[in-house]
Protein backbone atom coordinates (compact mmCIF):
# COMPACT_ATOMS: atom_id res chain seq x y z
CA UNK A 1 0.00 0.00 0.00
CA UNK A 2 1.84 3.48 -0.93
CA UNK A 3 1.46 5.54 2.02
CA UNK A 4 2.45 9.63 1.66
CA UNK A 5 5.26 9.06 3.67
CA UNK A 6 7.04 6.90 0.64
CA UNK A 7 9.04 8.56 -1.75
CA UNK A 8 7.77 9.27 -5.09
CA UNK A 9 8.89 5.99 -7.06
CA UNK A 10 8.22 4.02 -4.72
CA UNK A 11 4.59 5.26 -4.73
CA UNK A 12 3.90 5.57 -8.19
CA UNK A 13 5.83 1.75 -8.97
CA UNK A 14 3.32 0.32 -6.28
CA UNK A 15 0.25 2.17 -7.68
CA UNK A 16 0.86 1.09 -11.61
CA UNK A 17 1.62 -2.49 -9.98
CA UNK A 18 -1.55 -2.62 -7.99
CA UNK A 19 -3.87 -1.00 -11.06
CA UNK A 20 -2.32 -3.81 -13.34
CA UNK A 21 -3.31 -6.61 -11.08
CA UNK A 22 -7.12 -5.16 -11.00
CA UNK A 23 -7.26 -2.86 -7.96
CA UNK A 24 -9.91 -0.31 -8.19
CA UNK A 25 -8.77 1.13 -4.87
CA UNK A 26 -5.19 2.08 -6.12
CA UNK A 27 -7.15 3.69 -9.61
CA UNK A 28 -9.08 5.98 -7.12
CA UNK A 29 -5.57 6.58 -5.27
CA UNK A 30 -3.64 7.52 -8.62
CA UNK A 31 -6.26 9.92 -9.47
CA UNK A 32 -6.20 11.54 -6.05
CA UNK A 33 -2.50 11.86 -5.71
CA UNK A 34 -2.09 13.92 -9.55
CA UNK A 35 -5.58 14.98 -10.05
CA UNK A 36 -4.94 18.44 -8.67
CA UNK A 37 -1.67 19.00 -9.96
CA UNK A 38 -2.69 17.31 -13.68
CA UNK A 39 -5.70 20.11 -13.49
CA UNK A 40 -3.60 22.88 -12.97
CA UNK A 41 -0.83 22.07 -15.80
CA UNK A 42 -4.13 22.03 -17.58
CA UNK A 43 -5.56 24.81 -17.19
CA UNK A 44 -2.36 26.80 -17.88
CA UNK A 45 -2.20 24.95 -21.33
CA UNK A 46 -5.43 25.31 -22.25
CA UNK A 47 -6.91 28.74 -20.29
CA UNK A 48 -9.99 26.65 -20.36
CA UNK A 49 -11.32 25.36 -17.35
CA UNK A 50 -14.38 22.84 -18.75
CA UNK A 51 -11.85 21.85 -21.35
CA UNK A 52 -9.00 21.40 -18.54
CA UNK A 53 -11.68 19.03 -16.31
CA UNK A 54 -12.39 17.18 -19.86
CA UNK A 55 -8.93 16.25 -20.77
CA UNK A 56 -7.85 15.28 -16.82
CA UNK A 57 -11.10 12.61 -16.98
CA UNK A 58 -9.42 11.93 -20.80
CA UNK A 59 -5.75 11.20 -19.35
CA UNK A 60 -7.07 9.26 -16.43
CA UNK A 61 -8.81 7.01 -18.94
CA UNK A 62 -6.30 6.33 -21.02
CA UNK A 63 -3.92 5.77 -18.21
CA UNK A 64 -6.16 3.41 -16.52
CA UNK A 65 -6.70 1.66 -19.77
CA UNK A 66 -3.08 1.32 -20.40
CA UNK A 67 -2.08 0.09 -16.67
CA UNK A 68 -4.38 -2.52 -16.36
CA UNK A 69 -3.85 -3.72 -20.18
CA UNK A 70 0.07 -3.81 -19.45
CA UNK A 71 2.95 -2.22 -16.76
CA UNK A 72 4.81 0.83 -17.90
CA UNK A 73 8.22 0.42 -19.71
CA UNK A 74 9.46 2.87 -16.32
CA UNK A 75 6.25 2.24 -13.09
CA UNK A 76 8.37 5.08 -11.15
CA UNK A 77 8.15 7.44 -13.90
CA UNK A 78 4.08 7.35 -13.88
CA UNK A 79 3.82 11.50 -13.08
CA UNK A 80 6.11 12.50 -16.19
CA UNK A 81 3.95 9.17 -17.98
CA UNK A 82 0.30 11.26 -16.96
CA UNK A 83 2.24 14.56 -18.28
CA UNK A 84 2.82 13.44 -21.29
CA UNK A 85 -0.27 11.75 -21.86
CA UNK A 86 -2.43 14.87 -20.92
CA UNK A 87 -0.29 16.97 -23.79
CA UNK A 88 -0.90 14.34 -26.02
CA UNK A 89 -4.94 14.89 -25.52
CA UNK A 90 -4.29 18.21 -25.97
CA UNK A 91 -2.21 18.27 -29.20
CA UNK A 92 -5.20 16.01 -30.27
CA UNK A 93 -7.73 18.87 -29.60
CA UNK A 94 -6.27 21.76 -30.84
CA UNK A 95 -6.06 19.85 -33.87
CA UNK A 96 -9.35 19.10 -33.74
CA UNK A 97 -9.38 15.46 -34.17
CA UNK A 98 -11.83 12.98 -32.41
CA UNK A 99 -10.85 12.47 -28.80
CA UNK A 100 -9.40 9.25 -28.57
CA UNK A 101 -12.11 6.92 -28.07
CA UNK A 102 -12.19 4.20 -25.04
CA UNK A 103 -13.33 0.82 -24.94
CA UNK A 104 -12.92 -0.03 -21.62
CA UNK A 105 -15.76 -0.57 -18.75
CA UNK A 106 -17.21 3.13 -18.30
CA UNK A 107 -18.79 2.81 -14.56
CA UNK A 108 -15.24 1.80 -13.64
CA UNK A 109 -12.91 4.58 -14.99
CA UNK A 110 -15.49 6.93 -14.28
CA UNK A 111 -13.60 8.20 -11.18
CA UNK A 112 -15.05 11.32 -9.57
CA UNK A 113 -12.28 13.51 -8.88
CA UNK A 114 -12.39 15.32 -5.07
CA UNK A 115 -12.49 18.78 -5.95
CA UNK A 116 -12.19 20.16 -2.42
CA UNK A 117 -8.65 19.60 -1.07
CA UNK A 118 -7.38 22.77 -1.36
CA UNK A 119 -5.87 23.97 1.57
CA UNK A 120 -7.49 28.01 0.76
CA UNK A 121 -10.52 27.26 -1.62
CA UNK A 122 -12.76 29.28 0.73
CA UNK A 123 -10.60 32.21 0.64
CA UNK A 124 -11.91 35.24 -0.81
CA UNK A 125 -10.24 37.26 -3.66
CA UNK A 126 -10.17 40.40 -1.47
CA UNK A 127 -9.23 38.57 1.72
CA UNK A 128 -6.07 37.73 -0.11
CA UNK A 129 -5.92 41.25 -1.26
CA UNK A 130 -6.25 42.14 2.47
CA UNK A 131 -3.36 38.87 3.46
CA UNK A 132 -1.05 41.26 1.13
CA UNK A 133 -2.07 44.46 2.67
CA UNK A 134 -0.80 43.07 6.03
CA UNK A 135 1.94 41.16 4.81
CA UNK A 136 3.32 44.86 3.35
CA UNK A 137 3.11 46.75 6.43
CA UNK A 138 4.67 44.02 8.59
CA UNK A 139 7.88 44.01 6.31
CA UNK A 140 10.99 45.96 8.16
CA UNK A 141 11.92 47.75 5.64
CA UNK A 142 11.01 49.81 2.58
CA UNK A 143 13.58 47.63 0.99
CA UNK A 144 11.90 44.75 1.47
CA UNK A 145 8.68 46.24 0.16
CA UNK A 146 9.94 47.45 -2.45
CA UNK A 147 11.84 43.69 -3.41
CA UNK A 148 8.24 42.24 -3.13
CA UNK A 149 6.62 44.47 -5.37
CA UNK A 150 9.35 45.07 -8.27
CA UNK A 151 8.75 40.73 -8.20
CA UNK A 152 5.24 40.57 -7.64
CA UNK A 153 4.22 43.66 -9.53
CA UNK A 154 6.74 45.10 -11.40
CA UNK A 155 7.77 41.34 -12.77
CA UNK A 156 11.36 42.20 -12.30
CA UNK A 157 13.45 39.28 -12.23
CA UNK A 158 15.89 38.37 -9.52
CA UNK A 159 19.28 39.57 -10.97
CA UNK A 160 17.51 43.04 -11.88
CA UNK A 161 16.12 43.39 -8.64
CA UNK A 162 19.34 42.46 -6.80
CA UNK A 163 21.24 45.04 -8.56
CA UNK A 164 18.71 47.93 -8.06
CA UNK A 165 18.13 47.50 -4.21
CA UNK A 166 22.04 46.43 -3.91
CA UNK A 167 20.97 43.07 -1.87
CA UNK A 168 22.46 39.49 -2.63
CA UNK A 169 20.44 36.23 -3.62
CA UNK A 170 20.16 35.03 0.05
CA UNK A 171 18.53 38.15 1.20
CA UNK A 172 16.45 38.02 -1.80
CA UNK A 173 15.26 34.49 -1.24
CA UNK A 174 14.90 34.74 2.61
CA UNK A 175 12.81 37.95 1.68
CA UNK A 176 10.73 35.92 -0.71
CA UNK A 177 10.60 32.82 1.25
CA UNK A 178 9.03 34.73 4.48
CA UNK A 179 6.55 36.44 2.62
CA UNK A 180 5.26 33.72 1.04
CA UNK A 181 5.36 32.00 5.00
CA UNK A 182 3.73 35.17 6.30
CA UNK A 183 0.53 34.69 3.42
CA UNK A 184 0.09 31.37 4.29
CA UNK A 185 -0.33 32.03 7.73
CA UNK A 186 -2.25 34.84 6.88
CA UNK A 187 -4.42 32.43 4.46
CA UNK A 188 -4.91 29.86 6.88
CA UNK A 189 -6.60 32.52 9.09
CA UNK A 190 -8.91 33.82 7.04
CA UNK A 191 -10.13 29.86 6.37
CA UNK A 192 -10.30 29.40 9.61
CA UNK A 193 -12.95 32.21 10.14
CA UNK A 194 -14.48 31.96 6.92
CA UNK A 195 -16.14 28.54 8.66
CA UNK A 196 -17.64 31.23 11.57
CA UNK A 197 -17.99 34.25 9.53
CA UNK A 198 -18.28 35.37 5.77
CA UNK A 199 -15.82 38.42 6.37
CA UNK A 200 -12.40 38.21 7.49
CA UNK A 201 -10.53 40.62 9.27
CA UNK A 202 -7.04 40.79 9.87
CA UNK A 203 -5.19 41.92 12.66
CA UNK A 204 -2.35 44.15 12.22
CA UNK A 205 0.94 42.88 14.57
CA UNK B 1 15.01 19.32 -9.78
CA UNK B 2 15.03 19.29 -5.91
CA UNK B 3 13.31 21.80 -3.59
CA UNK B 4 16.71 24.03 -3.11
CA UNK B 5 17.10 24.23 -6.90
CA UNK B 6 13.43 25.22 -7.30
CA UNK B 7 13.71 28.14 -4.49
CA UNK B 8 16.84 29.53 -5.10
CA UNK B 9 16.11 29.61 -8.82
CA UNK B 10 12.41 30.86 -8.68
CA UNK B 11 11.25 28.41 -10.40
CA UNK B 12 7.73 28.48 -8.62
CA UNK B 13 7.56 31.92 -9.82
CA UNK B 14 9.25 31.80 -13.01
CA UNK B 15 6.67 29.13 -13.88
CA UNK B 16 3.57 31.20 -13.59
CA UNK B 17 5.59 33.88 -15.26
CA UNK B 18 6.23 31.62 -18.44
CA UNK B 19 9.98 32.19 -18.30
CA UNK B 20 11.03 29.11 -17.91
CA UNK B 21 12.73 27.29 -21.07
CA UNK B 22 10.73 24.34 -22.60
CA UNK B 23 13.52 21.86 -21.25
CA UNK B 24 13.12 23.58 -17.89
CA UNK B 25 8.88 23.76 -18.02
CA UNK B 26 9.01 19.97 -18.39
CA UNK B 27 11.18 19.26 -15.52
CA UNK B 28 9.05 21.40 -13.51
CA UNK B 29 5.86 19.92 -14.20
CA UNK B 30 7.11 16.76 -13.96
CA UNK B 31 8.47 17.58 -10.68
CA UNK B 32 5.13 19.41 -8.74
CA UNK B 33 2.88 16.32 -10.38
CA UNK B 34 5.12 14.02 -8.35
CA UNK B 35 5.37 15.85 -5.21
CA UNK B 36 2.08 17.43 -3.81
CA UNK B 37 3.64 19.38 -1.58
CA UNK B 38 5.54 21.12 -4.63
CA UNK B 39 2.25 21.51 -6.23
CA UNK B 40 0.56 23.18 -3.01
CA UNK B 41 3.65 25.64 -2.95
CA UNK B 42 2.97 26.50 -6.24
CA UNK B 43 -0.58 27.13 -5.47
CA UNK B 44 0.46 29.32 -2.78
CA UNK B 45 2.48 31.08 -5.02
CA UNK B 46 0.28 31.63 -7.48
CA UNK B 47 -2.72 32.88 -5.05
CA UNK B 48 -0.02 35.32 -3.89
CA UNK B 49 0.86 36.61 -7.18
CA UNK B 50 -2.41 37.23 -8.04
CA UNK B 51 -3.40 38.96 -4.33
CA UNK B 52 -0.56 41.70 -5.16
CA UNK B 53 -1.76 42.58 -8.85
CA UNK B 54 -5.31 43.29 -7.18
CA UNK B 55 -3.16 44.85 -4.06
CA UNK B 56 -1.45 47.06 -6.51
CA UNK B 57 -5.00 47.50 -9.08
CA UNK B 58 -6.94 48.72 -5.82
CA UNK B 59 -4.17 51.29 -4.44
CA UNK B 60 -3.94 52.78 -7.80
CA UNK B 61 -7.58 53.03 -8.08
CA UNK B 62 -8.97 56.18 -8.04
CA UNK B 63 -10.79 57.00 -4.69
CA UNK B 64 -13.61 59.24 -4.11
CA UNK B 65 -12.30 61.78 -2.16
CA UNK B 66 -14.07 63.26 0.76
CA UNK B 67 -17.03 66.57 0.17
CA UNK B 68 -14.63 69.47 0.38
CA UNK B 69 -17.20 71.43 1.91
CA UNK B 70 -17.39 69.43 5.29
CA UNK B 71 -13.03 69.05 5.63
CA UNK B 72 -13.27 73.14 5.02
CA UNK B 73 -15.83 73.37 8.01
CA UNK B 74 -14.01 70.98 9.84
CA UNK B 75 -10.90 72.70 9.91
CA UNK B 76 -12.07 76.28 9.96
CA UNK B 77 -14.16 75.26 13.51
CA UNK B 78 -12.75 77.78 16.51
CA UNK B 79 -13.21 73.91 18.24
CA UNK B 80 -10.64 72.48 15.77
CA UNK B 81 -8.20 75.51 16.14
CA UNK B 82 -8.14 75.06 19.99
CA UNK B 83 -7.39 71.49 19.52
CA UNK B 84 -5.05 71.95 17.20
CA UNK B 85 -3.59 74.69 19.04
CA UNK B 86 -2.94 72.12 22.31
CA UNK B 87 -1.10 69.25 20.72
CA UNK B 88 1.07 71.47 18.85
CA UNK B 89 1.93 72.78 22.75
CA UNK B 90 1.98 69.46 23.81
CA UNK B 91 4.53 68.16 21.04
CA UNK B 92 6.66 71.01 21.39
CA UNK B 93 7.03 70.47 25.19
CA UNK B 94 7.55 66.89 24.38
CA UNK B 95 10.08 67.38 21.94
CA UNK B 96 12.12 70.02 24.03
CA UNK B 97 12.23 67.07 26.58
CA UNK B 98 13.78 65.05 24.52
CA UNK B 99 16.37 67.11 23.27
CA UNK B 100 17.53 68.04 26.38
CA UNK B 101 17.64 63.87 27.38
CA UNK B 102 19.86 63.79 24.22
CA UNK B 103 22.02 66.33 24.92
CA UNK B 104 22.42 64.70 28.43
CA UNK B 105 23.15 61.43 26.88
CA UNK B 106 25.96 63.19 24.58
CA UNK B 107 27.59 65.19 27.14
CA UNK B 108 28.01 62.51 29.76
CA UNK B 109 28.74 59.45 27.09
CA UNK B 110 25.71 56.88 26.88
CA UNK B 111 28.48 53.87 27.13
CA UNK B 112 28.94 54.65 30.58
CA UNK B 113 25.04 55.40 31.35
CA UNK B 114 24.28 51.81 29.29
CA UNK B 115 26.87 50.15 31.43
CA UNK B 116 25.95 51.00 34.54
CA UNK B 117 21.95 50.20 33.78
CA UNK B 118 22.98 46.98 31.99
CA UNK B 119 21.59 47.59 28.63
CA UNK B 120 20.57 45.24 26.17
CA UNK B 121 20.59 46.15 22.52
CA UNK B 122 19.18 44.37 19.78
CA UNK B 123 21.30 44.34 16.39
CA UNK B 124 19.39 42.56 13.31
CA UNK B 125 22.60 42.05 11.12
CA UNK B 126 21.91 42.08 7.07
CA UNK B 127 23.43 40.41 4.28
CA UNK B 128 24.04 43.19 1.85
CA UNK B 129 26.04 42.65 -1.75
CA UNK B 130 28.81 45.63 -2.02
CA UNK B 131 31.53 47.02 -0.33
CA UNK B 132 30.16 48.81 2.27
CA UNK B 133 29.64 47.20 5.37
CA UNK B 134 26.00 48.18 6.43
CA UNK B 135 26.69 45.86 9.93
CA UNK B 136 28.75 48.93 11.93
CA UNK B 137 28.06 49.51 15.26
CA UNK B 138 30.02 51.98 18.03
CA UNK B 139 31.63 49.57 21.01
CA UNK B 140 29.02 49.22 23.74
CA UNK B 141 29.88 49.90 27.14
CA UNK B 142 31.54 46.48 29.96
CA UNK B 143 28.09 46.06 30.85
CA UNK B 144 26.03 46.25 27.92
CA UNK B 145 24.56 43.26 26.24
CA UNK B 146 24.66 43.45 22.45
CA UNK B 147 22.46 41.03 20.63
CA UNK B 148 22.98 39.80 17.06
CA UNK B 149 19.94 38.71 15.27
CA UNK B 150 21.18 36.16 12.90
CA UNK B 151 18.60 35.13 9.96
CA UNK B 152 19.04 31.21 9.60
CA UNK B 153 17.99 31.56 6.12
CA UNK B 154 15.51 28.96 4.86
CA UNK B 155 17.50 25.64 5.35
CA UNK B 156 15.95 22.72 7.12
CA UNK B 157 18.10 23.06 10.05
CA UNK B 158 17.03 22.15 13.36
CA UNK B 159 19.84 23.62 15.66
CA UNK B 160 22.28 26.22 15.16
CA UNK B 161 25.84 26.94 16.07
CA UNK B 162 27.04 30.69 15.82
CA UNK B 163 30.59 32.09 16.19
CA UNK B 164 31.61 35.11 16.72
CA UNK B 165 35.46 35.57 15.64
CA UNK B 166 38.18 38.56 14.66
CA UNK B 167 38.49 38.77 11.20
CA UNK B 168 42.10 37.38 11.57
CA UNK B 169 40.63 34.07 12.91
CA UNK B 170 40.73 33.88 16.64
CA UNK B 171 37.14 33.04 17.95
CA UNK B 172 35.60 35.62 20.66
CA UNK B 173 32.50 33.16 21.29
CA UNK B 174 30.69 30.19 20.42
CA UNK B 175 27.26 29.25 21.19
CA UNK B 176 26.10 26.03 20.32
CA UNK B 177 22.38 24.54 20.68
CA UNK B 178 20.84 27.51 18.83
CA UNK B 179 17.12 27.62 18.15
CA UNK B 180 14.84 30.35 16.12
CA UNK B 181 13.03 32.53 18.74
CA UNK B 182 12.18 36.19 17.99
CA UNK B 183 10.77 36.74 14.42
CA UNK B 184 12.65 34.02 13.25
CA UNK B 185 15.90 34.59 13.79
CA UNK B 186 18.62 33.85 15.93
CA UNK B 187 19.51 35.74 19.19
CA UNK B 188 23.38 35.80 19.81
CA UNK B 189 24.21 37.67 22.77
CA UNK B 190 27.42 39.13 23.29
CA UNK B 191 28.89 40.77 26.78
CA UNK B 192 29.74 43.99 25.97
CA UNK B 193 33.64 43.35 26.86
CA UNK B 194 34.49 40.94 23.51
CA UNK B 195 33.04 43.39 21.52
CA UNK B 196 35.80 45.90 21.42
CA UNK B 197 36.46 47.73 18.81
CA UNK B 198 37.82 45.88 15.13
CA UNK B 199 36.68 43.86 12.40
CA UNK B 200 34.58 40.74 13.42
CA UNK B 201 32.46 37.84 11.88
CA UNK B 202 29.67 35.77 12.62
CA UNK B 203 29.94 32.82 10.85
CA UNK B 204 26.50 30.33 11.26
CA UNK B 205 26.28 26.73 11.27
CA UNK B 206 22.96 24.29 11.01
CA UNK B 207 22.55 20.83 11.69
CA UNK B 208 19.88 18.29 12.80
CA UNK B 209 19.11 16.40 16.15
CA UNK B 210 19.49 13.34 14.23
CA UNK B 211 22.79 13.89 12.68
CA UNK B 212 25.20 11.53 14.67
CA UNK B 213 27.89 13.26 16.78
CA UNK B 214 30.42 12.75 13.90
CA UNK B 215 29.08 14.75 11.32
CA UNK B 216 30.08 18.07 10.91
CA UNK B 217 27.24 20.92 11.02
CA UNK B 218 26.69 22.69 7.40
CA UNK B 219 28.07 26.21 7.09
CA UNK B 220 25.19 28.53 5.92
CA UNK B 221 26.60 32.33 6.26
CA UNK B 222 29.68 34.09 7.40
CA UNK B 223 28.39 37.74 8.00
CA UNK B 224 30.92 40.79 8.36
CA UNK B 225 30.92 43.04 11.92
CA UNK B 226 32.63 46.17 12.55
CA UNK B 227 32.89 47.72 15.72
CA UNK B 228 34.30 50.96 15.83
CA UNK B 229 35.47 53.19 18.93
CA UNK B 230 32.86 55.18 20.17
CA UNK B 231 33.01 59.04 19.63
Amino acid sequence: MAEDSDSEPQIAADLCARIHQGSRDAEEQMVRRYGAALLRLLKRRTRDAELALDLRQDTFRVAIERLRRSVLEDPAGLAPYLRAVALNLLVAQRRKDTRRATTADSEAIEIAVDEGGGPFDNVSREQMRQAVGVLLSELGTPRDRDLLTRFYIQDQDKATICAALDVDSLHFNRVLFRAKERFRQLLLQAERRAGSSSVAVFRVR
Amino acid sequence: MDRQQIRENQLVERYLNGTLSPAEEQAFEEAYLADPQLEQELDLAERLRTAFKDFDAAGSAPRAAPPRARWLDLVSSPRYALAASLVAAVALASTAGLYVQNQTLRSGGAGETFAARGQTRLLPLVSVRGAANPNEIAAPGAGELTVLLLDPGFGEYEVYRAVLARRDGQEVLRRDGMSPTYEGLLAFAVPGEMLSPGSYEIRLSGGRRDWPATRELDELSRTPLTVVARP
